[in-house]
């Protein structure tokens, strides 16, 4: 299928979905053009829209069988206008770290492979808000960026088998909240308290595509503070 | 109507509660599907029950032993599915009316392979995103809604819907759950990444299914395939999907998939060849073809009908 404005490719992915790559002279000018065109697919609301899942600069659009065939999806991919949607419509997050907190703390790790001091590493964490590209791998697990250069650091080479719920990490160009313990490869740089998911709340995830997030540093007292608030 | 209780005596080697799965929707925030990996065979034993589409039901891999204390309908359905009544065999693939105090016994002689139970009712089970499926990975669904499996001793509460009939899946509408012939796969994601040999090299190699078979892969071993590109983001994953991570061997992503994943893909297991793999075993062997994208839905259409002919007879005999 023929590619057209922001879109690179277009593939089949399945029987019942196509994946559409987009361009971008940074990720985030391309996950930018995959929320474009998830809001304007999303108002539009074809009846065989079945799902969309949007990665970094990927969005995965699943159709129902009955409904429609690849060249309907395809048709309304061409159709829909995504340059008039509004941009930055997310919500602002503001999320404090305990940073260097002893159960999530990776900063000999990262000092080795940035050459920066810890408070460095901290306000390069801290400096500015990150876009979050998608949710995906874990409920409420927030892939969000884009990281200073100089904090860039490649994944371990081995996954822990447990990281603790809330830890904030770092990984490439990446960083994110585990919102539950779980198996991770990232570089861990602290804990944060605040609660991102909870199957329960009619929102199940706090932290969505497009939303932004700010960190900034809180003081062990504070962190244990806000966990004890929420029992 | 008053309840029915179900209780499980024995679980086999492992039994969980699955449904249709969440909403599709609900990979947006993170959550797999889950529900059913062979969806196909636990569509026909919820007809059996007169059940709508999304009923919950028994997956049980090993023998799974069941006592109810009222009166319930439960089927049973699978590859070489065995069942009994109170010790005495009885027909898998059609409507079992049990009374107070009878004995359910089910299992296939294919270690391994899964078994389906259906109960006419409604399941008193908490849901999450709609749905009442066990997702272990999760830690959500099933008595306690911690993901823990089905268990010896647990007793889980039915409201009954009376089922007076006595439904049957005939022969033609058993599903043929041999791997003789090869699995349909429409090509797709990385599939232009791979040189054209590795393509070949791919749909022409028997590939053994492999002991590392769960409800999120299924890892398949044989002759390994590279792809060119190295490096690539992490991106949606459909049921089915067909990765290949550096060491070359496929793994194909099942029910309870994570929604995002960053290996190269060659394409997807055809959704309604997807049965035929979930009931594999380990030592199996498996094969694929190459169908595109609209061959591939017409061939669904084909296969759906039978299907959704029995559904919709069974609607407007409702009427």
């Amino acid at each position: 299928m023929e590619a057209f404005g922001t879109v690179r490719e277009i593939q089949p992915a399945g029987i019942d979905g196509l994946i559409v790559y987009f361009n971008g002279t940074t990720l985030t000018q391309a996950n930018q053009a995959v929320q474009n065109m998830k809001s304007a697919i999303r108002e539009d609301n074809p009846v065989w829209l079945k799902a969309l899942i949007p990665g970094y600069d990927t969005l995965l659009v699943l159709f129902d069988l009955n409904l429609a065939d690849s060249h309907t999806v395809y048709q309304e991919l061409r159709s829909v206008n995504p340059a008039q949607q509004a941009t930055g419509n997310g919500q602002h997050h503001r999320l404090g770290v305990w940073y260097g907190a002893p159960q999530a703390c990776d900063f000999d790790i990262i000092r080795r492979h940035s050459g920066l001091s810890d408070e460095q590493i901290i306000a390069g964490h801290t400096g500015q808000p990150f876009t979050v590209f998608t949710v995906g791998f874990a409920p409420g697990f927030a892939y969000m960026g884009e990281l200073p250069e100089s904090l860039h650091c490649p994944r371990l080479d081995s996954p822990r088998k447990r990281v603790p719920t809330g830890a904030v990490a770092i990984a490439d160009a990446q960083t994110a909240v585990y919102p539950a313990a779980s198996p991770g490869g990232w570089n861990l740089l602290g804990l944060c308290a605040e609660p991102l998911f909870n199957p329960h709340w009619e929102q199940p995830v706090k932290l969505q595509a497009g939303d932004t997030v700010e960190f900034y540093a809180i003081t062990e007292a504070q962190y244990q503070e806000r966990l004890h608030e929420q029992r | 109507m008053s309840s029915g209780n179900i209780t499980v005596e024995s679980a086999g080697l492992l039994t969980l509660v699955v449904d249709a799965g969440r909403h599709l929707s609900a990979q947006e925030q993170g959550f797999c599907v889950s529900g059913a990996v062979d969806i196909r065979t636990y569509n026909l034993v919820n007809w059996l029950c007169g059940n709508q589409h999304h009923a919950a039901t028994f997956e049980c891999i090993g023998e799974l032993v069941l006592t109810v204390d009222a009166p319930l309908s439960l089927a049973v359905g699978g590859p070489q599915v065995d069942v009994w009544i109170n010790r005495q065999p009885v027909p898998a693939w059609q409507t079992l009316h049990l009374k107070a105090g009878d004995e359910l016994r089910c299992g296939s002689a294919r270690t391994g392979s899964k078994c389906y139970v259906a109960v006419t009712g409604q399941w008193q089970l908490p849901r999450t995103q709609a749905s009442q499926s066990i997702v272990m990975r999760e830690g959500v669904g099933g008595l306690h809604n911690d993901g823990t499996p089905v268990k010896a001793g647990q007793v889980y509460e039915i409201k009954p819907r009376n089922m007076s009939e006595t439904r049957q899946v005939t022969a033609p509408y058993i599903p043929d759950y041999s791997l003789s012939t090869p699995l349909d796969v429409v090509t797709g994601y990385q599939y232009h990444a791979f040189a054209p040999w590795q393509r070949q090299l791919f749909f022409a190699s028997e590939y053994t299914v492999s002991n590392q078979i769960d409800r999120m892969g299924y890892r398949l071993s044989g002759q390994p395939v590279s792809c060119e590109m190295r490096t690539m983001r992490s991106e949606g994953i459909n049921f089915g999907a067909i990765q290949l991570p550096p060491d070359g061997q496929p793994i194909v992503m099942m029910s309870d998939r994570q929604t995002l994943g960053g290996y190269p893909k060659i394409g997807c297991v055809a959704e309604y060849d997807i049965y035929r793999l979930a009931q594999a075993v380990p030592g199996d062997t498996v094969t694929f073809r190459a169908v595109d994208i609209d061959n591939a839905r017409a061939g669904w259409l084909l296969r759906d009908r039978l299907e959704r002919q029995l559904f919709e007879q069974f609607e407007s005999e409702e009427i």
